[in-house]
């Protein structure tokens, strides 16, 4: 039993060496989306582009507009004359929002009139634009309560007002930096695709040779034909991850803070499910091409309901309830607590049970069907 | 379903003594297959499937060792052993599929039509090796739809729509046919076919190589008649005689009374 599975998984792995695109690609390309998600997919928001339109030219609003640029969120690329200039701004896309203050704002204030100030923000990227908005609305907020205290000094003399200061604190990514955030989703993608596609591919691949119907006439058991088509991309998968692990933690800076044991663990639970998804695949497949559009419809849904690109938290209903069906978004919470909150199996037992609920699930499901299509 | 892989729907069958049901591990453990896909790992090396395959039947190194030499040689791949599978020729691909299929020496052999696509003389060559193995002691179970490969077999079954409608020795197969066959060779084939297809005494007319072949049953006067025939309506027929049965017009006949 032991003899053969060791020949068929060492002829998995003579095959992956034989192919000459294969090995670079087990290195490559996780290597390449750390990159590429670490640099160029961030959501960090900073140095916000800001067209200033001041109309009041008092000592209110020039540091009105000092506190936009102080705190490194926005820069001021231009200067507006009127509402016109603000417009061609904007729509050029030299500016993505627009500072705009009214003509008497300071007397305005000390008489104690409404003063409008206005904000126009870009929101073809609402992404963007809601970061912006966010900032802004903070920074005249504050000012709005200092301009208030300051009045109300004027008035009474001396004693303390009553005031709520908001001090915020963000825990487990304090610089709040996207990679942080990535390179745990990419982990669980990045086994997720390579599992299912890998799996997939080197079982259609061999019925389509014809060598699966050679070695159902063999001695070799259907366990055993199904281990050596599992066993050798497990072992490639659990490679991949450690090579984001590592670049993650050494290029990114990415804090780790939990067990490598439990990282490890839950990563082969859920391997459980990517293969099983892989093998399910595999019986639906006749050809490489059609494995690889089975295998994209796996994937698409675990990257948008897993919480891997979007929060679950702000997805309507049935799209929130729908994200419970995909194993990934089990994943992905226990892979987050453990890199960012250093969190164990007190805090993530929920998760590790319902996933791995649905990887023996899966898994078992996919095997008999396997078992069933392989004598047709 | 004889290889233990299926199993059937109803009856029961046994190979070399064992129940295909029952005992499918020991039959698998004791006959080689090869299909007509030649199934070979295409991006292993020559050697690297043969071990593959060895190591699949549990052959023990000393024994492969052997093997492995008599059959590079039976394939005539001595030297060639690191070449990858996939860049062999057909010819070759085919005696390394049947060196894998019977890297464990089994004593029964099944081909699923082996010589699909393989040129005339790879073909012939591939017999020859065929009947070294049955000499042996081989049994060898061949399926095939070249009537000239079945006449090489001890025992040959007609199938036709799931069914056995014939079971002997190609010999005694025709031996048993009493059907009178005129072959002729016409310079209007499609007209002669559908004229004679109408004849009260013709059985069956069908084209056979570049020939004709008419079946007058018991009928003993058939190439004058057929002659007649065709002059009537004006075709010319070309040396009308009659000829001993060949396996294909037995076959045809008999799916044609089958279809009855």
């Amino acid at each position: 039993m032991l003899k053969r599975l060791y020949q068929l998984i060492r002829k998995e792995f003579l095959q992956v060496r034989r192919d000459r695109l294969m090995l670079p690609m087990i290195l490559i390309v996780p290597i390449v989306q750390l990159v590429m998600f670490g640099y160029a997919a961030t959501t960090d928001v900073k140095d916000i582009k800001m067209v200033v339109l001041d109309r009041d030219q008092s000592d209110l609003s020039r540091r009105l507009t000092r506190e936009f640029t102080n705190a490194g969120l926005f820069v001021i690329t231009s200067r507006a004359d009127d509402e016109g200039q603000i417009r061609r701004a904007l729509d050029s896309g030299s500016a993505q929002i627009a500072l705009r203050l009214p003509h008497g704002l300071k007397s305005d204030v000390w008489a104690g009139r409404p003063a409008a100030v206005q904000i126009i923000v870009d929101g073809s990227n609402s992404n963007t634009a809601g970061i912006a908005l966010g900032y802004a609305n903070q920074i005249l907020g504050r000012e709005s309560s200092r301009l208030v205290a300051a009045k109300l000094a004027r008035l009474s003399s001396g004693s303390g007002l009553p005031q709520v200061d908001t001090s915020i604190r963000v825990w487990y990514n304090p610089e709040t930096k996207s990679v942080n955030y990535m390179v745990p989703g990419l982990i669980a993608i990045i086994l997720m695709i390579s599992a299912m596609s890998n799996t997939s591919q080197a079982i259609v691949r061999e019925r389509d040779q014809g060598t699966l119907e050679q070695l159902i006439v063999t001695p070799v058991r259907r366990a055993e034909l199904i281990l050596g088509k599992i066993v050798p991309y497990a072992v490639i998968g659990l490679i991949q991850i450690s090579v984001i692990f590592l670049v993650g933690l050494v290029w990114f800076k990415v804090p780790f803070r939990g067990s490598v044991w439990l990282l490890y663990a839950s990563a082969i639970v859920f391997l459980f499910a990517a293969l099983g998804q892989g093998l399910f695949v595999s019986t639906v497949s006749r050809t490489r091409q059609q494995a690889i559009m089975a295998t994209m419809m796996f994937i698409m849904p675990a990257m948008m309901l897993s919480g891997f690109a979007f929060p679950i938290e702000n997805m309507p209903a049935p799209m929130y309830y729908l994200s419970y069906l995909v194993p990934m978004r089990y994943f992905l919470v226990i892979l987050r607590g453990i890199f960012l909150k250093g969190a164990g199996l007190t805090i993530l037992w929920p998760q590790m049970a319902l996933l791995t609920v649905y990887g023996v699930a899966i898994f078992f499901l996919s095997v008999s069907r396997f078992h069933k299509k392989l004598g047709d | 379903m004889l290889c233990g892989v299926l199993d059937p729907t109803a009856g029961r069958a046994e190979v070399l003594g064992f129940d295909v049901s029952k005992e499918p591990d020991e039959i698998k453990r004791r006959i080689g297959y090869m299909s007509q896909k030649f199934s070979l790992y295409e991006d292993l090396t020559v050697a690297e499937n043969l071990a593959f395959y060895a190591g699949i039947y549990d052959v023990s190194e000393d024994v492969f060792a052997e093997r492995r030499l008599a059959i590079l040689e039976m394939a005539d791949l001595r030297g060639r052993e690191d070449e990858l599978a996939g860049n062999l020729s057909v010819g070759w691909k085919q005696r390394l599929a049947l060196g894998c299929a019977i890297v464990h020496q089994p004593p029964m052999l099944f081909l699923d039509e082996p010589t699909g696509g393989v040129d005339p003389i790879a073909r012939r060559h591939f017999w020859d090796l065929l009947y070294d193995m049955a000499r042996e002691g081989v049994t060898l179970f061949v399926t095939t739809h070249y009537m000239e490969e079945a006449e090489h077999c001890h025992r040959l079954g007609f199938i036709y729509d799931g069914k056995i409608i014939a079971l002997d020795s190609p010999k005694k197969i025709k031996e048993r046919f009493a059907d009178h066959i005129i072959e002729m060779v016409c310079d209007d084939q499609e007209a002669a076919l559908a004229l004679l297809d109408k004849h009260e005494r013709v059985r069956n007319v069908y084209l056979y190589g570049a020939a004709v072949h008419v079946n007058f049953g018991d009928f003993t006067g058939g190439a004058a008649e057929a002659g007649k025939v065709l002059k009537a309506a004006g075709l010319r027929a070309m040396n009308a005689a009659p000829v001993s049965p060949s396996l294909e017009d037995v076959f045809v006949s008999l799916i044609e009374r089958a279809q009855d």
